[in-house]
């Protein structure tokens, strides 16, 4: 089991400290004691840097009871949103979870059968406002193959409500590092190029909000780098991104917070940060393990398990001296003890219980 | 300024396709082949000589390039406008366009306004094919002009196609919008071309409904074709005015025009697998 751990120590965002990071927002809207009592006194959230009353004049994304059936299935079922503005978020999911039929709701490809939407404050339905400030690659962006990607570009930015300057597209092909291959017609294309013309469709009108849906599938390691730091540089602007991935390491690497689905509904939502930092756990090097697992046992919070030749158990760091104490003294020998935070493969696969 | 935009779109993405070449490419071949096959013909046979007179020269040869464009013009018409609406479902390019503006109404107008631009470029494309090489190949042979020709007539005789080729376009649009394809399109669009040619005539009650023979009538009451005429009536049992044809044509393609644009805003593009 050594490894399913990383030893990756995750800062807690310089607002709020570890501590408070004891609950999260989880379908059916459980929130730490301390979230709860914020909340309902009205003070600032310790996750979200701005006042949770004002969320809907001030979240880039917030969906209320989204759902959305075909027939007797719901593809999302009551799905709840709540995106900061700048906030970087990754939308993870299993295959079929309802990533995609999210995201396309939200940009009124599909019309939700119930439920409600706002994106930058404003109702999804009001595309007036919407159509130039968001900006989308859903799933593999497709594009005309007979055209170049030049002339691909210019179809979106004259099918555009804004107007978009031609002169603006070879600076966006610089930008995506397709300047070389503009002139070439996109069927002749590796999945990678597309997915770079597809990231600058997306930023055409210069969005203050992009979905990018899976916006690394099929790029090679320094196409994936070159992606994940243009989302970096996208974010530094002011813009929120909303990810949709399947790269857990990549979401960890990028994101700033992360949703969760599962089976169209929601399994999770807050920063990354506090979501790993609540995964921590003590790991023990302790001899024999059987008699150290009779001692702990004792405690059921502290779920203790045996993975590889260590004990792990859920406790925070003021519990350490009593544990020990504890353990030596029922002639247990403890060779170390440790702190160790989860990767976020490893609270993913926790938490929905299944594959990426 | 935006629908033009989107026009402009529209125009530069069916002037790269490499299908629409194909196709304005074998429309111009018949009036090429026609060209080679009458003057040679004619060249070698003096009997062929008198008929090439009737044919070849301008402006005789825009009557007989209509009777060309009953036939192939309707196929490619209703095979421009499939390609043109329904690419984008086959292409799933849907997904990257409809979130850039507020409402669906400006893709469909402009799909419409295009698909009709390519009919009269078809058009064009055709008489071009079949004018210049004919007239050029008559001055070269000494075949003078046989009769004369009443341009205003011929001119009815092309309004009334391009009545008929929207009828088709509009059919081919609401096909390729229901059925979300090329192949949905160019299938129910040939579909109905043909089934309507064999139907119409059955029965006068037939001809009165479907806008087959009304298409037919109004050809033949714009372009003064006496003979078609007679054909009509005897379909219909009876005369049928201008206007009430015009009206039933009127009333075929806003339906359809309707029913494809009511389709096409409300339905969701769910497309996709992914999750």
């Amino acid at each position: 089991m050594s490894g399913a751990f990383s030893t990756i120590r995750v800062s807690a965002p310089s607002n709020a400290s570890a501590s408070t990071f004891t609950g999260w927002v989880e379908a059916g809207g459980l929130y730490s004691t301390s979230e709860k009592r914020k909340r309902s006194q009205g003070e600032p959230s310790s996750h979200f840097p701005y006042d949770a009353r004002r969320m809907s004049e001030t979240a880039a994304i917030e969906a209320r009871g989204l759902t959305k059936r075909y027939g007797a299935v719901a593809a999302v079922q009551g799905l709840d949103l709540d995106v900061r503005r700048g906030a970087v978020c990754g939308f993870l999911g299993p295959n079929g979870a309802g990533k995609t039929t999210t995201i396309r709701m939200l940009l009124g490809l599909v019309k939700p059968s119930s439920g409600t939407a706002r994106l930058l404050g404003h109702a999804i339905d009001d595309r007036r406002e919407l159509c130039t400030k968001v900006g989308a690659i859903i799933e593999t962006p497709a594009f005309y193959p007979f055209l170049s990607g030049a002339d691909n570009l210019r179809v979106f930015a004259d099918s555009s409500a804004a107007p978009v300057p031609h002169p603006r597209l070879p600076a966006l092909l610089e930008r995506v590092g397709l300047a070389d291959r503009a002139r070439d017609k996109v069927g002749t294309y590796s999945l990678g190029m597309k997915q770079r013309l597809g990231i600058a469709a997306a930023l055409l009108t210069d969005p203050q909000l992009l979905f990018l849906d899976e916006p690394t599938n099929g790029l090679d390691p320094a196409g994936m780098h070159e992606v994940r730091t243009l989302i970096g540089t996208l974010a530094q602007e002011g813009r929120t991104v909303f990810v949709s991935s399947h790269q857990l390491g990549e979401v960890e690497q990028v994101c700033t917070d992360i949703v969760i689905v599962q089976a169209g509904v929601k399994k999770l939502q807050g920063p990354v940060a506090s979501l790993l930092e609540e995964g921590r756990r003590l790991e023990l090097q302790v001899a024999p393990l059987d008699k150290a697992l009779a001692v702990l046992s004792a405690h059921p919070a502290l779920e203790a398990r045996v993975e590889g030749n260590a004990v792990w158990i859920k406790a925070g760091r003021e519990e350490v001296p009593a544990l020990v104490r504890a353990l030596v003294g029922a002639g247990v020998d403890v060779f170390g003890v440790a702190s160790r935070v989860p990767s976020l493969e490893r609270r993913f696969l926790e938490l929905t219980g299944g594959a990426p | 300024m935006s629908p033009w935009l989107l026009l402009r779109a529209e125009w530069l993405k069916a002037r790269k396709r490499p299908m629409h070449w194909v196709l304005l490419g074998l429309l111009a071949s018949t009036g090429l082949l026609f060209t080679l096959f009458v003057s040679t013909r004619a060249w070698m046979d003096p009997a062929l000589r008198e008929r090439a007179r009737v044919m070849m020269p301008w402006p005789h040869i825009l009557e007989h390039v209509l009777h060309v464009l009953q036939f192939f013009g309707r196929v490619t018409a209703i095979s421009l406008t499939a390609s043109i609406v329904g690419s984008e479902y086959g292409l799933d390019t849907w997904k990257m366009l409809l979130p850039r503006r507020s409402g669906r109404s400006g893709f469909f107008w402009s799909k419409l306004g295009m698909s009709l631009i390519a009919v009269v470029v078809g058009i064009a494309v055709v008489v071009a094919s079949f004018v210049i090489p004919c007239s050029l190949t008559a001055r070269l042979l000494g075949i003078e002009p046989a009769g004369g020709v009443e341009l205003q007539v011929v001119g009815g005789g092309y309004a009334a196609f391009f009545l008929e080729a929207f009828f088709y376009v509009a059919v081919t649009v609401f096909a390729a919008v229901v059925t979300r394809s090329t192949f949905g399109g160019i299938l129910l669009g040939l579909g109905v071309m043909f089934f309507q040619d064999i139907v119409a005539y059955a029965h006068p009650l037939i001809a009165l409904t479907l806008p087959a023979v009304h298409l037919r009538n109004l050809q033949a009451l714009l372009s003064g074709d006496a003979q078609l005429l007679e054909q009509v009536q005897m379909a219909f049992k009876d005369e049928v005015s201008l206007g009430t044809s015009a009206a039933v044509w009127l009333l075929y393609v806003s339906a359809l025009l309707v029913a494809a644009f009511t389709h096409f805003r409300r339905r969701d593009l769910a497309g996709g697998t992914g999750g």
